[in-house]
């Protein structure tokens, strides 16, 4: 009788500090695989890329000498890339444009008694559908001879110009546009149903139109979802592709960032002064995010 | 003067509060409302025929002969409807949709499996374990969400090329450079079911089955898996969609025809010289390869709406 009360006690006593131990062990093991693919994947590939960028490598050869800013100073003066740069710069335009039409539709469809559902279906269909898809029947839409667009409208331009660097640029902004709607409005719908109604009560008790309130109450009560909207959407538009290799073809008037690195790091033979562009692009993305982070986590703390 | 401009103020105080001119101002603002409500609601549908637009005219391009696919002007719906197209680009041998298929689908099954299984557990350790340094590794693993693909594509397609992963004549080896990232699990799954685990797994259940002697990894499979099933559903639809939509990644590792995925069989026939007679064929595939997604969204809707509201903004 003593003897077993002494055992449970130790039993009792022993496995409760080593339980706290084989938790955290355990706890170390259950994350250990994806740790390892952060630092595979994102570290080491990173790394790579920024020494790769302070170098002449050609994957070809396979030698590496240190040439220091070298790639850096290349990179911007190369025209190529100064285009692709101001390129990818003018695309964003999209962004606030389906901010503002996300946030408009989805005042309405927050008024809207019947039918919403069937609304926002429709317009979040182009989030699920592939890049590849929404680039191709958009290149036919906008086709200058064959194009229903041109067609329809009787317009004669030729948004595929060579020479007018405006004219695709305003095709793939419409294009994004469209693509962006759907999920800027789902997200804003979610913060409208956020917004208390008894500021809208209240508003309407003092007399003010609609107009006043969606100036005064609904936008400014949405700022975090447009921030956030914003940011990510920058931060998207910054990695576009697609929109150059299948909708533009290659079209030197709307060549990205990440269609440089691709042309000239894979496809063509600057893998060195590509990675300088990976690298600089990296930086803007990374400064990006931690803003968003920051402004999120005040956001947070501040409620 | 100061009494004049007074008693005008008074004028109109006195205006404002009477009834009558109230209902009339209410009436009018009512009326403009409506009006409003109206031109509003015309935008919107324009706007929604806008939106289905494209997909009815790639349906449509598609039913149409080759060369009334580029006729001036274009006729909206096909003389002579091609039904058979779509059993055309199926059987199209250049293309090899079905193969296209099964490859698209091999890297779904495969890393959707082991990396939500990989996901799921990182997120239950970080929900519910206490060890040191959990918020410093978490943080690492968000950085590597601030990273982007351009960035590190460059040194991976350099070692998957020396592995011999690029190019060789077995379609699944190729297809590992697409694969062996997604085994690592998906950062924003973990990220997402960390905040769900940690709302909606009660920590008095896992005291409970700790007592009675349970794992730390039985505790996760038979607890926390069944009681974060909805949140990990909406995870794995949203990352199934994102992997058959993938282009880029699967464009550089992919010239194998034999290991293409449905996004990059179908750019073939975009590429360079595109012949007309393929350009009904090319919008058949794109229709097609965009079925599945559509009807996915439209069956789990919630899942997606539910997955933009708690994609991190908490305002």
């Amino acid at each position: 009788m003593n003897f077993s009360l002494v055992k449970q006690n130790k039993s009792f006593k022993r496995p409760k500090l080593s339980l706290k131990h084989r938790e955290a062990l355990t706890g170390y093991l259950f994350i250990l695989i994806p740790i390892i693919g952060f630092l595979v994947f994102s570290l080491a590939s990173i790394c790579a890329s920024v020494y790769y960028s302070f170098t002449d490598y050609d994957p070809v050869y396979q030698v590496a000498n240190w040439v220091g800013f070298d790639n850096y100073i290349k990179l911007f003066q190369n025209p190529d890339f100064i285009d692709a740069l101001i390129n990818t710069i003018c695309l964003l335009a999209s962004i606030p444009i389906g901010v503002t039409i996300g946030l408009l539709l989805a005042v309405y469809l927050k008024k809207l008694a019947h039918g919403s559902m069937l609304l926002s279906l429709i317009y979040y269909l182009p989030a699920v559908t592939s890049a590849v898809a929404i680039n191709i029947i958009f290149n036919y839409i906008f086709n200058t001879e064959y194009g229903i667009l041109n067609n329809f409208f009787g317009l004669n331009v030729d948004w595929f110009s060579l020479t007018d660097p405006v004219l695709i640029k305003i095709a793939i902004v419409f294009k994004n546009v469209w693509g962006a709607i759907g999920s800027t409005m789902i997200l804003y719908l979610a913060g409208l149903n956020n917004i208390p109604n008894e500021y809208y009560e209240a508003a309407e008790v003092v007399g003010a139109s609609k107009w006043q309130q969606l100036i005064n109450i609904t936008i400014p009560m949405s700022n975090p979802t447009t921030f956030y909207l914003l940011v990510t959407g920058i931060i998207g538009g910054l990695q576009s592709y697609a929109d150059s290799q299948i909708f533009a073809k290659g079209n030197q008037n709307a060549t990205t960032v990440v269609y440089f690195i691709w042309s000239e790091g894979i496809g063509g033979s600057q893998y060195a002064l590509a990675c300088a562009a990976s690298v600089f692009l990296a930086l803007v993305i990374i400064a990006l995010s931690i803003i968003q982070f920051s402004r999120n986590n005040l956001l947070k703390s501040g409620k | 003067m100061v009494s004049e401009v007074l008693k005008n103020r008074n004028k109109l105080k006195q205006n404002k509060l009477d009834p009558n001119f109230v209902r009339k101002r209410a009436s009018r603002e009512k009326i403009t409302r409506n009006i409003l409500f109206i031109i509003a609601t015309i935008i919107v549908i324009i706007g929604a025929f806008t939106m289905v637009f494209p997909y009815i005219w790639m349906f449509l391009s598609s039913l149409k002969e080759p060369l009334e696919s580029v006729i001036i002007p274009p006729t909206f719906f096909p003389k002579d409807p091609n039904r058979g197209i779509f059993g055309e680009a199926f059987n199209d041998t250049r293309l090899n949709l079905l193969n296209a298929t099964k490859n698209t689908l091999v890297i779904e099954v495969i890393v959707i499996t082991v990396g939500t299984f990989v996901s799921t557990l990182c997120a239950f350790s970080f929900a519910k374990m206490k060890f040191k340094f959990k918020k410093t590794l978490l943080i690492i693993l968000m950085t590597s969400m601030m990273i982007p693909y351009a960035a590190v594509m460059l040194p991976q397609y350099n070692i998957y090329t020396e592995l011999g992963m690029v190019g060789t004549d077995n379609w699944f080896i190729n297809l590992l450079p697409l694969i062996l990232p997604g085994l690592f699990g998906n950062i924003s799954m973990t990220f997402f079911l960390i905040t769900s685990m940690s709302s909606s797994i009660n920590d008095a259940l896992i005291e409970e089955a700790k007592v009675e002697g349970c794992s730390w990894f039985r505790i996760y499979w038979s607890i926390a898996l069944p009681l974060s099933r909805p949140a990990i559903a909406a995870q794995v639809i949203f990352w199934f969609v994102g992997i058959w939509n993938d282009y880029f990644a699967p464009s550089l590792y992919l010239m194998d025809p034999e290991s293409r995925t449905l996004q990059v069989a179908i750019t073939l026939l975009t590429s360079g010289s595109t012949n007309i007679n393929d350009m009904p064929l090319m919008y058949a595939c794109a229709f097609l390869s965009s079925i599945p997604t559509i009807i996915i969204f439209i069956l789990c809707r919630k899942a997606f709406i539910n997955m933009n509201l708690n994609s991190g903004v908490k305002g």
